[in-house]
C-alpha cells in the first residue's frame, strides 16, 4: 500500500482547480514476473505526477490467490480502481499511460 | 412497463460491461501484456503463470550461494540448482534421478530420515554431513519443506555449506579444551575485573567453584590488591604493553599461594579492548624449595662459623683441661683447692661437650657408628624422664617395632631422645598432659612425606605431647640453630639444631606437626639394621700409663704446647716443644733419629701438620706422627695419610692424650 504524498502548494492550487480527489486503487500482481514489476512501476509514477490524494495497495496473488476470486481477477497484472466511482479496472502492465489516465478520469479524451 | 424497460436497460448495461472486461482480458493476452492467468477450480484459485514470466525466480534459484534442490518423499532428486551440484561434487545430469542418500555420510542416516519424513506444512531443518568419500566431508545445514506440485507431494530442499563454521567450531572446541585443561589458571575479566571466565585450573587452586567466581571481582581470591592489579593491569595495558608479575592469593580456606602472573587485553573487531585475559603459573612450590634452599645455605653458613669458632673454642679449653688436671693432681683431695679446680674441670668439660654438639651441627664432630637397640635406650629413656618429670606429667611407652637396630652413636641418639623429651615437657609444664614415645617400624615406598629418603625399612621414633602446640611461623623456625623460644639464660637454641644434625649425620629425617592448643608430634625415621649379639661393654678406665721416649711437640698455640709438654714429661717423656712447624721441621732435620715420636698441630700458619708430616716423612720415613686437630672432616677415611699413626681429638684430657701416646709408640715398636 502506497501513502498518499502531500504537497501544500500544488494542494492549494488544486483545491482551487477542485482537483482534490481521493483515490483508492488496488493493483494484482505475480510477485516478480516481468510485467508485475513494470505495472508497479507504471501506477505508482502515475499516481505520484496526477493524484494528491490516493491509496495503493499492491497484492501478490502468489501469496494470496484467494483475493484474485473475490474481485473475479482473471489475467493479471489488473489494475482496478475502486474510488471514485465508478469502479474500473485496467488489464496488463500499464504502459499505455494515456490510455490509463483517460480511464482514470484525470485527463479528456482527446 | 416502464420499470420492466429500465430493468431490462440496466442488465443490458452490466452485460454491456461484463463483456467490455472480457473483450479487455482477451486484448491483454492475445497482446502478451500479462504474466499469469488465474483460474477457478474445484480447489480454489490456480495461478497459471505463462511461459517466461517465472524466469526471475528462476535466476534466483540457480544464482543463489546455497544449494536448492527438490526430492521426492523416497528422497529421489527431481531437481538442483548448479549450487547444489558443486557441493556435492556431481554433474546435473548425473544427480537428477538419483537418491540424495547416496551422498549423504552414512552415520547420520537417521538424521535424514526424519528431515525427510513428509509431514504437510512443516519444515524440518537439522545439520547433515555429506561424505564423498575421497572428496572429503561437507557439514551442511539444511531445511526441508513440504510442496504439493501438479497434486504430487514433494520436498524442496535448501542446504548451506557450514563446513568453514564447523572447522572453526571445532578450532574453538580445541582452544577452549586446551583452556579447560591447563594446568595454567585462566581468568577473563571484564574491564572493570569482574570475572567472567575462569579455567578448572583456578577452581583447583583457589578452592572456590565456578558459581562463587564468575561475576565477581578478583578480590575474591584474597588478594587486597585485586583492584590495585587490575588498576596497574589497565594502566599498564592501555599503553599498548603486557603486564607481567608475581601476586600472593589466598585460597578459600585461607591459606596462601603464590603466582607468577601474566596478563594481557582482549581486543574486539574494532581494536577496542573487551576483556582481560590473566594467565596463572603456580608458583608456591617452586618458592618454598627456593627458601628451603636458602635456609639451607643459611645453615651450612652458620655451621661453617660453628666450626670454625669450636675450632677456637677447643685450643682454648685444652690448656685449662690439662693444666687443671695437672694442678689436681697436686691439691690435697677434700681442700679447698681440690674442690675449685674440680668445679673448674667440670665447667670446661661442660664446654667441651657443648663444643662437640656445634661441631656436631656443624657437622665436623667426630662420630663412630655401632649398632644400637633403640629399644633398649628409649626404655633407660623413660625410665629417667618418670624420674625428674612431675607426676601431672603421664608417660607412655609403646614398643611395637620388630627392628629396633640401627647404626649410629649411642651418645647421639641418647642425646636425640632426651631432647624432643624435655621439649615435650616444657610444652606441657605447668599444666597436666601426657607425652607418648612410641617406637614402631616403617617401608618407605614412595617418600612422599621423606623426600630425603629412599625406599626401605625404618625404625620410626615418635615423640608426642599434648602440649601447648606451636603456630605455623614458628614451627618452621624449630630446627635454626640458636632459635629458642626460652627465656635468655633458660636454653641456648642448639637442642633441636643439633638433633637435627644427628638425624641427617645418621641418614634418617624429621618431621614435625603441632597445632596451637592440641600439642605436637615429632616422628624421626632411621635407616634399620640386623642386630648384632655383641654389645657394648663399658671398659673400666685404667690409670695412665707412663712410658719413655723422645717427643716433638708442635703447635701455634703456646699454651697448648706448654701443657702437652708438661703432662708428657710428668709422664717420663722427653720433650722438644715448638710453636712454628718450620722451626720444628729444622729441629728434625738435624736429629731425626733422636725422636720417637711427633706430635702436631694441624690448623698452622705457614705449614698445616699434614704438611709437616710429608716433609718429616721424606726425612725419616718410620717416624710415628700424631695428628691433634678439632676438625675430624680434615682427615676423611678415603684420604688415610700414610705415617699419620693416630689422631687426637682436641681439646683432650690427660688420659686420653696419654692413651693415644703410648699406644702409638706400642704399635710403632711391634711393626
Amino acid at each position: 500500500m502506497v501513502k498518499k504524498k502531500e504537497n501544500k502548494i500544488d494542494n492549494f492550487e488544486k483545491a482551487l482547480e477542485g482537483k482534490d480527489q481521493r483515490f483508492l486503487l488496488r493493483l494484482y500482481i505475480t510477485g516478480t514476473t516481468p510485467r508485475s514489476v513494470q505495472a508497479i512501476s507504471n501506477i505508482k509514477k502515475i499516481c505520484e505526477e496526477y493524484m494528491d490524494n490516493y491509496e495503493l495497495e499492491v497484492i501478490d496473488i502468489y501469496q494470496q490467490p484467494d483475493m484474485a476470486r473475490e474481485e473475479q481477477i482473471i489475467a493479471v497484472p489488473t489494475l482496478i480502481k475502486k474510488l471514485p466511482q465508478p469502479l474500473r479496472k485496467f488489464i496488463g502492465d500499464l504502459s499505455d499511460t494515456e490510455s490509463i489516465l483517460v480511464g482514470l478520469n484525470l485527463k479528456k479524451k482527446d | 412497463m416502464k420499470e420492466k424497460a429500465k430493468k431490462l436497460e440496466r442488465e443490458n448495461e452490466a452485460l454491456k460491461a461484463r463483456l467490455e472486461e472480457a473483450e479487455a482480458n482477451l486484448r491483454a493476452i492475445k497482446g502478451g501484456e500479462v504474466d499469469a492467468l488465474v483460474v477457478s477450480g474445484p480447489q480454489g484459485e490456480q495461478v497459471f503463470t505463462l511461459k517466461d514470466a517465472n524466469h526471475p525466480y528462476r535466476i534466483i534459484i540457480e544464482e543463489m550461494e546455497e544449494g536448492a534442490f527438490t526430492l521426492t518423499d523416497e528422497g529421489t532428486i527431481l531437481y538442483s540448482n548448479k549450487q547444489f551440484a558443486a557441493m556435492v561434487k556431481t554433474s546435473l545430469p548425473k544427480l537428477i534421478g538419483s537418491s540424495i542418500y547416496d551422498y549423504l555420510d552414512k552415520s547420520n542416516s537417521r538424521v535424514i530420515e526424519r528431515l525427510l519424513t513428509y509431514e504437510p506444512g512443516r519444515t524440518r531443518k537439522g545439520e547433515v554431513i555429506f561424505g564423498q568419500h575421497s572428496k572429503g566431508r561437507m557439514y551442511a545445514y539444511v531445511s526441508f519443506r513440504p510442496l504439493e506440485i501438479d497434486g504430487r507431494s514433494m520436498l524442496s530442499g535448501v542446504i548451506t555449506d557450514i563446513t568453514p563454521l564447523k572447522k572453526g567450531e571445532e578450532a574453538r572446541a580445541r582452544l577452549m579444551a586446551a583452556i579447560q585443561q591447563a594446568v595454567d589458571t585462566v581468568v577473563i575479566t571484564n574491564l572493570k575485573g569482574e570475572i567472567q571466565y575462569a579455567n578448572p585450573a583456578s577452581e583447583r587452586l583457589t578452592g572456590f567453584n565456578r558459581d562463587e567466581i564468575i561475576g565477581k571481582s578478583l578480590d575474591i581470591f584474597g588478594s587486597h590488591k585485586g583492584r590495585k592489579l587490575i588498576q596497574s593491569i589497565h594502566d599498564a595495558l592501555k599503553n599498548g604493553d603486557r603486564w607481567q608479575g608475581q601476586v600472593t592469593g589466598e585460597k578459600k580456606d585461607g591459606s596462601p599461594y603464590e603466582l607468577d602472573v601474566r596478563a594481557s587485553a582482549i581486543r574486539d573487531n574494532d581494536g577496542r579492548f573487551c576483556n582481560y585475559i590473566i594467565i596463572g603459573h603456580d608458583v608456591t612450590h617452586e618458592l618454598k624449595l627456593q627458601e628451603q634452599l636458602r635456609h639451607m645455605q643459611r645453615l651450612e653458613a652458620v655451621g661453617r662459623l660453628a666450626g670454625g669458632i669450636a675450632h677456637d673454642l677447643n685450643n682454648i679449653l685444652h690448656p685449662i683441661i690439662v693444666n687443671s688436671e695437672l694442678l689436681l693432681g697436686n691439691a690435697l683431695p677434700g681442700g679447698e683447692l681440690h674442690q675449685r679446680l674440680t668445679e673448674i674441670l667440670k665447667a670446661a668439660d661442660r664446654q667441651r661437650d657443648l663444643v662437640k654438639q656445634i661441631l656436631v651441627f656443624s657437622k665436623q664432630g667426630e662420630q663412630k657408628q655401632i649398632p644400637i637397640d633403640v629399644d633398649s635406650l628409649v626404655k633407660e629413656e623413660v625410665k629417667f624422664l618418670r624420674s625428674t618429670l612431675p607426676s601431672t606429667i603421664e608417660i607412655r611407652k609403646d614398643i611395637a617395632g620388630e627392628s629396633c637396630t640401627i647404626m649410629g652413636d649411642a651418645t647421639q641418639i641418647h642425646q636425640i631422645v632426651m631432647n624432643l623429651c624435655s621439649n615435650a615437657a616444657d610444652a606441657i609444664i605447668p599444666e597436666t598432659g601426657m607425652i607418648e614415645i612410641r617406637l614402631d617400624n616403617m617401608d618407605l615406598e614412595e617418600a612422599a612425606e621423606y623426600p630425603d629418603l629412599g625406599p626401605g625399612r625404618y625404625l620410626r621414633l615418635t615423640v608426642s605431647d599434648t602440649g601447648r602446640g606451636m603456630k605455623p611461623a614458628l614451627l618452621e623456625r624449630i630446627f635454626d640453630p640458636f632459635f629458642t623460644t626460652k627465656e635468655q639464660g633458660k636454653g641456648t637454641g642448639m637442642g633441636l639444631a643439633v638433633v637435627h644434625g644427628i638425624i641427617k649425620k645418621h641418614g634418617g629425617a624429621v618431621k614435625v606437626e603441632s597445632e596451637p592448643g592440641k600439642g605436637t608430634r615429632f616422628d624421626v625415621l632411621f635407616p634399620v639394621v640386623e642386630p648384632v649379639e655383641e654389645e657394648m661393654v663399658p671398659r673400666p678406665e685404667p690409670s695412665v700409663p707412663r712410658g719413655r721416649g723422645r717427643v716433638l711437640v708442635v703447635d701455634d698455640e703456646e699454651a697448648v704446647v706448654d701443657t702437652i709438654e708438661q703432662v708428657l714429661k710428668r709422664h717420663g717423656y722427653d720433650v722438644v716443644s715448638t710453636t712454628s712447624s718450620l722451626e720444628a721441621l729444622d729441629l728434625f732435620r738435624r736429629e731425626s733419629e733422636t725422636f720417637d715420636l711427633v706430635i702436631s698441630d694441624q690448623t698452622m700458619p705457614q705449614m698445616t701438620g699434614l704438611q709437616l708430616t710429608g716433609k718429616l716423612l721424606n726425612i725419616r720415613q718410620d717416624i710415628p706422627i700424631i695428628l691433634c686437630t678439632g676438625y675430624s672432616d680434615v682427615l676423611r677415611e678415603e684420604d688415610e695419610i700414610v705415617g699419620i699413626r693416630a689422631v687426637l681429638m682436641k681439646p683432650a684430657n690427660i688420659r686420653e692424650l696419654m692413651e693415644v701416646v703410648q699406644n702409638t709408640l706400642a704399635n710403632s715398636t711391634s711393626v
